[in-house]
């Protein structure tokens, strides 16, 4: 009555929704983040900051994470909502993890998300490291956020040079890509900065990067001094138009 | 009473079973969409193809064959060709101006996104491919035209074990220079096709479900990636050895479940990616949003509706056959009946 065909069938379903049921996407809870395949609701259609990077310490499968990060004195700010959030670099999975508001952060001090196991979910995804971006931020009253270079490692960091490694994604298609630090007062320090171009002279509708990558660069701020800068991105078309933006961050050393 | 309401009933729970029961069954599926995502096993991906512009994020190694005498400048300073280690920190991205690329090779299951950007985001010819696990590639120079000549450069990279920021070159003149690459794990790769591009591929095995939508980064929502189909080509499923014909609207999301044997039959990229899919499947889901999919499978009853004259043959051999034995004086009479 029932052939082979009938059975390996069933089988199959059986296994299919097994498959189903041990999908990680969709967030999940756990005791300190919300973790799985979304995207954030606030993601910007020209740029997002979507990682910014001091250390970043490449791990494997069964790995314990640790976000290290500096959180500066709230001062004239008011309350304050800080998080933690890591997306993929090339997203094909859609992943997402954010902290908990019930954290408690310490003001004026380095502070550790911890635990972030990954076997949760970025092995189940079969995400790799290099792939990984991740963000600390805290927003204010007035809603814009100021980002804290996070250090990532599966063990206790020690502080190093303040290299940081900016990923941003942009929704459009750019040909350059100019970025203008400034401190608090408004001064642009003297650093080193990447050319962010492609070569029209050889090829003149040449794209640097095209709609809906992710690019990565580093601003080394270890010799400036402790405070919160400005990194004015200012994108240059085709057509001549600039899609720009503003992101701030808090350097500490 | 009891037989009469059981002669009812049972042909009636048959039959509601029957319409309710989607068996997999082989399709072949005409779409253009703007993006194809899909798991396979296969070993390689795209035809060869003249690109004026490849761009590749996610940088694993180069490796150059370059004329001799070639010049490679990194971070400004120039150093002669001869051998060079060229590997990529995360992040690493490179641009390849004027190169045929080869057809990629795939090391294991890998996921593939197949996408073209939005007609109004971009001037030119554009088309994404995205992969979750390594791709291996050739590139090759193209001989100078006019104005226009091969070259390379590569950012976030280390050169012979030692970091840079910038390493670029200018290819020879003549054209073949050769460049071997290795993506990451995760890495995408953005052609600008020359203007009579085929770029394409065919017979592409499919592991996993076919999702054809993608998430608004803006309200994380589910959004089509079906398109209007340009003259010739159809939104549409097909169901080989039915009459049953799906026509699609574009606004709608679309999720194929392959059951086995199902593949990316052949696609090509022209206004969209135009692409047929073939083989059988477990179940096609329409909808308006996610919340609403519905499957659009044919029944049990489909099937059996098809072959209704297998089916109205039975009674008429078997009655045939009864007249015959009865002649024959095989069949017994009810001698009760008589």
């Amino acid at each position: 009555m029932f052939g082979n065909a009938w059975i390996a069938a069933s089988w199959m379903r059986v296994g299919l929704s097994l498959l189903v049921l041990t999908n990680p996407c969709g967030l999940k809870n756990f005791s300190n983040r919300q973790e799985g395949c979304n995207i954030k609701e606030d993601a910007a259609a020209d740029y997002k900051l979507v990682g910014l990077h001091g250390t970043f310490q490449p791990f494997g499968r069964n790995s314990n994470l640790q976000v290290r990060f500096f959180l500066p004195l709230s001062g004239e700010d008011g309350q304050r909502i800080v998080a933690v959030q890591a997306v993929e670099v090339q997203g094909l999975s859609n992943y997402f993890m954010q902290s908990k508001d019930s954290i408690r952060w310490h003001e004026g001090d380095w502070n550790t998300f911890a635990p972030w196991p990954t076997k949760d979910v970025i092995d189940p995804l079969n995400l790799f490291s290099q792939n990984i971006a991740v963000l600390a931020f805290y927003k204010t009253g007035t809603g814009q956020p100021v980002y804290l270079p996070v250090d990532i490692s599966t063990q206790e960091i020690k502080s190093g040079p303040r290299k940081y490694t900016f990923s941003v994604f942009h929704g459009q298609s750019l040909q350059k890509l100019d970025l203008i630090l400034t401190d608090k007062a408004g001064v642009a320090p003297k650093i080193h900065k990447p050319e962010l171009t492609c070569r029209p002279e050889i090829h003149p509708g040449c794209h640097y990067s095209d709609a809906g990558n992710t690019v990565t660069f580093d601003l080394d701020l270890s010799a400036l001094p402790d405070g919160q800068y400005r990194l004015k991105l200012i994108g240059y078309k085709v057509d001549g138009s600039k899609p720009t933006t503003e992101v701030l961050f808090y350097h500490h050393q | 009473m009891v037989a009469v309401l059981l002669c009812f009933l049972m042909p009636a729970a048959g039959l509601f079973l029957a319409a309710r029961f989607h068996p997999a069954t082989v399709s072949n599926i005409s779409l253009s969409a703007a993006k194809v995502p899909f798991l396979t096993g296969e070993r390689r991906i795209l035809s060869p193809e003249d690109n004026q512009q490849v761009n590749v994020t996610g940088l694993d190694s180069l490796q150059m064959e370059l004329s001799p005498g070639a010049v490679v400048t990194v971070d400004g300073l120039t150093l002669k060709s001869g051998r060079l280690e060229v590997h990529g920190e995360p992040g690493a991205s490179c641009s390849f101006y004027r190169v045929r690329s080869s057809a990629f090779e795939l090391t294991g299951p890998t996921k593939i996104s197949l996408e073209v950007p939005a007609a109004e985001d971009v001037a030119g010819a554009w088309f994404t491919l995205k992969a979750h696990g390594v791709l291996q590639g050739t590139f090759t120079s193209r001989a100078r035209n006019g104005g226009f000549r091969s070259g390379f450069m590569c950012r976030r990279v280390q050169v012979n074990s030692m970091a840079a920021e910038l390493l670029e070159t200018n290819l020879a003149a003549a054209g073949s220079d050769v460049l071997f690459l290795t993506t990451a794990g995760d890495a995408r790769i953005d052609f600008e096709l020359s203007p009579h591009s085929q770029i394409g591929d065919s017979q592409i095995a499919i592991m996993d479900e076919v999702r054809f939508a993608e998430i608004d980064p803006q309200t994380g929502e589910e959004k089509t990636v079906l398109r209007k189909p340009p003259s010739g080509y159809k939104n549409e499923i097909s169901f080989d050895h039915l009459e049953k014909k799906v026509s699609l609207d574009d606004a709608d999301l679309l999720v194929v479940e392959p059951a086995s044997e199902f593949y990316l039959r052949q696609f090509t990229v022209k206004d969209g990616i135009q692409l047929s899919m073939h083989g059988l499947v477990r179940d096609v889901r329409v909808g308006p949003g996610s919340g609403a999919m519905e499957s659009r499978m044919p029944s049990l009853f489909d099937h059996l509706d098809t072959e209704k004259r297998f089916w109205l043959a039975v009674p008429a051999i078997a009655g045939v056959l009864l007249g015959i034995l009865e002649k024959m004086g095989l069949l017994k009479k009810n001698e009760s009946a008589a």
